[in-house]
């Protein structure tokens, strides 16, 4: 798995690629909960690099998004393949989630989150 | 040792030749040495496993051989505290123990090519011996000598075998103590695993009109999957539930087993009739726990009446569900609720299918979609339906096997990642 992230508006970006399944959580746990750490914890997760995700991805995720919130923030989602997107609907975890199409688009509805 | 031999039969000093047979008694002497050292070293441990009693006999052995006023030995295995041993005890204090031997890059150290180290401690002088043992741990050994001792290159040289040898001991002890911790939790798995298989039904309910087959596999020896029946004496109604609890392992069967428990519960309660207020009931009941533990679980829940043929079902995040009517196309029954353990309300709505004879119904875990090739591809929901629909003539009893088997098969050499559950059940004629 590899992991890129950057800054922008006050916004975590994180990037993955690869699998985001049992094997890779673990590498990818300290980047999520560094970003879901800061106050407020202001993450959106691109998922265009991901290729596959299976249960212990989502729980990663849902806990991710969980401690954002805690943490006066939100972890918005962006990019989903198709594969990806249907493991989302199938759990319908794409009603816990907010997903977006392009990373633009979570950002600004961050910032209305965040104006609001 | 070869060319000093034939120096020696071609020289014609006879002082040199004095000087040659005196250096080779001293090396044969020093190596002599090392092999007695060698022996009682390994002799030293013979027989005790524990590893305070290695590192003490080492440590009295060592004294024995060398003519040092008092041997030290600190050890620190990862993730403990740190042991010292000296003989005779008490010679240093705890602090000017730990202090003297403190060698945090030995192994760089010796990597380097160095023997070790040399450190002056009041009127003593301390040869500080890093060892080399695998893995994280830490050891040094330590010789004391007094100021007026001299340490020429020899017994440097013996010091530092020693040091090898004792390293090599604790090392195997070490390894030793790991391995039976391993066997130890072996042993607690399989305990594990015989608990798990007794949670699982034993036995199929006998339903009129209705042929029903389950099973369960979990990828490690325990796992996440569940199914079960709960079968009403009175009506003949038959209640079933599968679900999923993400992550794998001991602590994925930990939760898996409290949820079920509620599941059956619930079931009982309600009397099979609103499979939408068990996932309700359970989700609050469960919600914190899975908060705690950060996981979730998918779930379905069925009901079969079989006067109606009804079957009644909710469903909370859990797929795949597969309906295949006897004169129709395989379809997926997509789930309208998240997992338990996600919100602290689910919204799963009760469902109602008629079925009719020969309709198929199916519900498995994504041990059966997920299922990966060599060549990284995945079973698939398509290829699934697919499959079902080329059985559809096939009994329940024949049809799950077979499906769990063309599943193995496309797996190939790749080892199951997933647990893989599978209930078929398939509407006979009365």
């Amino acid at each position: 798995m590899e992991f890129k992230i950057r800054s922008q508006d006050h916004v975590q970006i994180l990037q993955f690629s690869g699998s985001l399944d049992s094997s890779t959580v673990n590498e990818a746990r300290p980047w999520l909960l560094n970003a879901t750490g800061r106050h407020p914890a202001r993450v959106v997760v691109d998922l265009s690099q991901v290729e596959f995700l299976d249960s212990t991805g989502l729980s990663v995720l849902v806990e991710s998004k969980r401690r954002a919130l805690e943490n006066d923030g939100d972890l918005l989602l962006c990019g989903l393949r198709q594969p990806v997107r249907m493991v989302f609907e199938l759990t319908r975890l794409d009603r816990f989630f907010e997903i977006f199409r392009l990373e633009a688009e979570a950002l600004a509805a961050l910032e209305l989150q965040a104006a609001g | 040792m070869g060319s000093n031999l034939q120096a020696l039969s071609k020289t014609i000093d006879p002082q040199e030749d004095l000087q040659v047979i005196e250096d080779l008694t001293e090396e044969l002497v020093h190596t002599r040495d090392q092999l007695v050292a060698l022996y009682q070293v390994s002799q030293a441990s013979r027989g005790c496993w524990q590893v305070e009693q290695v590192l003490e006999r080492t440590v009295e052995t060592i004294e024995r051989l060398v003519s040092a006023r008092a041997v030290l030995l600190s050890i620190q295995p990862e993730d403990q505290d740190s042991l010292t041993f000296q003989t005779p005890q008490n010679f240093l204090d705890q602090e000017i123990l730990g202090q003297v031997l403190f060698c945090p890059q030995g192994k760089n150290l010796l990597a380097a090519g160095h023997f070790g180290a040399v450190r002056s401690v009041a009127s003593l002088r301390v040869l500080v011996l890093p060892l080399d043992i695998r893995g994280t741990t830490e050891a040094t050994l330590g010789l004391v000598f007094g100021k007026e001792q001299q340490l020429k290159s020899p017994e440097i040289k013996l010091a530092r075998a020693i040091a090898d040898y004792a390293g090599a001991q604790i090392e195997n002890v070490l390894l030793f103590q790991a391995s039976l911790e391993l066997t130890r939790l072996e042993t607690e798995m399989d305990l594990a695993y015989q608990v798990q298989r007794r949670l699982l039904p034993q036995q199929v309910p006998v339903t009129p009109g209705l042929q029903i087959w389950g099973a369960s596999r979990p990828a490690h020896r325990v796992g996440g999957d569940f199914y079960d029946f709960v079968a009403n004496a009175e009506d003949l109604v038959l209640n079933f539930l599968v679900g999923d609890v993400s992550g794998k392992g001991l602590s994925a069967a930990m939760v898996m087993a409290m949820t079920r428990t509620i599941l059956r519960s619930e079931i009982q309660d309600t009397q099979g009739e609103n499979p939408q207020v068990v996932l309700q009931r359970a989700n609050s009941a469960l919600y914190e726990d899975f908060l705690e533990q950060n996981m979730f679980a998918t779930v379905f829940v069925g009901s079969y009446h079989p006067q109606s043929r009804l079957l009644a079902f909710a469903n909370a995040g859990h797929s795949p569900v597969v309906y295949l009517p006897v004169d129709g196309a395989a379809r997926l029954l997509e789930p309208d609720g998240t997992p338990l353990g996600i919100l602290r309300q689910t919204l799963s709505v009760k469902q109602s299918l008629p079925l009719q004879t020969g309709d198929i119904f199916m519900v498995g875990t994504d041990g059966i979609t997920e299922a990966e090739n060599e060549n990284g591809e995945r079973y698939g929901i398509d290829r699934m339906l697919d499959t079902v629909h080329q059985m559809k003539h096939l009994p329940a009893e024949r049809l799950g096997p077979q499906l769990v088997d063309d599943v193995k098969l496309f797996r190939g050499h790749r080892a199951a990642a997933d647990d893989l559950t599978l209930l078929v059940l398939k509407a006979i004629s009365t």
